[in-house]
């Protein structure tokens, strides 16, 4: 604050310090240790209280958030950790512990110890959730880091056993406590990772106290969990003991059995899997077929596939209505033509010299020529004549010449009326249909 | 999804994609050609499962590492009751 001539409001002062805490890095993350005192909490949730040394005392609220975390009731007189960020209160003028975190003291040192090291490792980032691996299904081989004898390694050979009986395990054994077990453990996570086929890693031992969990709060296993190419579980002590290396694995089981389970999968629920997905795979195979085989099935009743030829069918009918029309068509106009020819036949008929005959009269011609006598002239007695009846022909004689003149000769042709005759025949000719 | 080979996968990938296959078909609206041609890689991988879960052998070894640092591997028996 730039120096001032005269005095200032106690609110500028008070956000002054206010500055001055909140800048400081060492009052930003802090553990304190005191006697809790003046103990209440609201019933918004959050807690107020004091902590309080021999000498001097601290205002700590804990808000809700933090406070509903708690595994432990705190209460007036109890000595703690209490860690959090100190700042001040504007409104009273006081600073005060914003406390996150509240831990019995009853392990002193190695407890802090803890906290720091959790603390420290998390702002590293060793405990992201982005960075925790899926755990394989089917591992081809399970790495335990453990001790060879004790519960924890019964616990998961026989629950790896009941769920895959098959499993390949391989342990790699060591001390999981007294300072020489984090070396041990960091060195078998790392040697197991060059293990072929080693697709997970369970690392972990029984309960105990926190001081037999102690090795998997080392930061040498922390960090061989965290280099470790292959997922770990963490399989350290009972339900309710969090260590650091739980922290960091992969996935947290709270004891062996159950890093056993998370493991391997059971052998049965996955045949049964398969076997179901195989079933699946037929039916749905099958079904599909039956739809596309009905699907051809109406295809081939359909009328275009069923009679192929109707079509072909259907113009030849067309074919044959039209034949049928033409030859009718055809017979009316001969039948036509017929008529006018039967017409005009009769009419010839009619004009025909037959028909004269046919009344009685005849031709009279010259005996032996062809010439007609038309006049009386022509025949003088004596004559040799031939008459043409309608039925047959008369040789005579003239017996009295007659009164007319010369007659002149004209010559007709029975030939040719016989041709005419016979043409009129074939005209009948044979008739259609 | 691309078809990954099939010799290849994990147990895992095998299923997933078992699991895609069995609900492609089941979808039944592929050509006749492209169900067939999925069925068959259903059935290899079903078969690939099957082998995935029995190919393993029921062994304990014991890691050791020698004088050098390097991993040695021992069968170990430790059945039930031990």
């Amino acid at each position: 604050m730039a120096r001032r001539e005269g005095p200032i409001s106690v609110s500028e002062l008070t956000r002054y310090v206010k500055g001055l805490v909140d800048g400081d890095a060492v009052l930003r993350r802090i553990w304190v240790r005191g006697e809790v005192s003046n103990f209440k909490r609201h019933y918004s949730g959050h807690l107020y209280f004091s902590l309080k040394d021999a000498q001097s005392s601290l205002r700590c609220v804990m808000f809700r958030s933090h406070a509903d975390r708690l595994q432990f009731e705190p209460e007036s007189g109890m000595s703690v950790l209490a860690g959090g960020s100190v700042s001040v209160y504007e409104r009273d003028g006081v600073y005060q512990l914003y406390a996150e975190e509240l831990q019995p003291d009853g392990l002193g040192a190695l407890n802090l110890a803890y906290l720091q090291l959790k603390a420290r490792l998390e702002e590293e980032g060793l405990f992201d959730p982005a960075r925790k691996r899926p755990i394989p299904r089917l591992p081809r081989k399970v790495g335990v880091v453990t001790a060879m004898t004790g519960a924890a390694i019964r616990d998961i050979v026989n629950v790896t056993r009941r769920r895959f009986p098959n499993v390949h395990l391989v342990i790699a054994p060591v001390l999981v406590q007294g300072t020489e077990a984090p070396p041990q453990i960091a060195r078998a996570l790392d040697a197991l990772t060059q293990v072929d086929g080693v697709d997970v890693i369970i690392c972990g031992r029984g309960g105990g106290s926190l001081e037999d969990l102690w090795a998997f709060n080392d930061e040498r296993v922390a960090r061989a969990i965290h280099r470790c190419s292959v997922p770990v579980i963490s399989a350290v002590g009972h339900e309710t003991d969090f260590t650091i290396a739980d922290f960091v694995a992969d996935l947290r089981a709270p004891t062996p059995s159950a890093a056993a389970e998370l493991a391997v999968p059971d052998r049965r629920e996955e045949q049964l899997r398969l076997t179901a997905a195989q079933a699946r795979l037929v039916g749905s195979l099958r079904r599909g077929h039956e739809i596309k085989a009905s699907r051809l099935r109406a295809l081939l009743r359909s009328p275009a596939l069923e009679r192929p030829l109707d079509g072909v069918r259907q113009r030849r009918q067309r074919v044959d209505d039209l034949s049928r029309a033409m030859v009718s068509a055809m017979t009316h106009r001969l039948q036509l033509q017929r008529a006018r020819r039967d017409q005009a036949a009769s009419q010839l008929q009619a004009l025909s010299p037959l028909a004269v005959l046919a009344r009685g009269y005849s031709v009279t011609r010259l005996a032996g020529t062809s010439r007609v006598v038309r006049s009386a002239g022509d025949a003088p007695a004596g004559t040799m004549l031939d008459l043409t009846l309608q039925e047959g022909e008369l040789r005579c004689r003239v017996l009295e010449a007659g009164t007319q003149g010369r007659p002149r000769p004209q010559q007709v042709s029975l030939a040719d009326i016989g041709l005419a005759l016979s043409e009129r025949e074939e005209d009948r000719g044979p008739q259609e249909d | 999804m691309a078809r990954k080979k099939t010799e290849s996968m994990t147990y895992e990938q095998a299923l997933e994609r078992l699991e895609q296959v069995v609900r492609d078909l089941e979808r039944g609206d592929l050509p006749l050609d492209a169900s067939l041609e999925l069925f068959q890689e259903g059935v290899e991988l079903t078969r690939l499962c099957s082998q995935l879960l029995d190919e393993a052998e029921r062994k304990i070894e014991k890691l050791t590492l020698d004088e050098n640092g390097r991993p040695r591997l021992e069968t170990v028996d430790l059945e039930e009751g031990a």
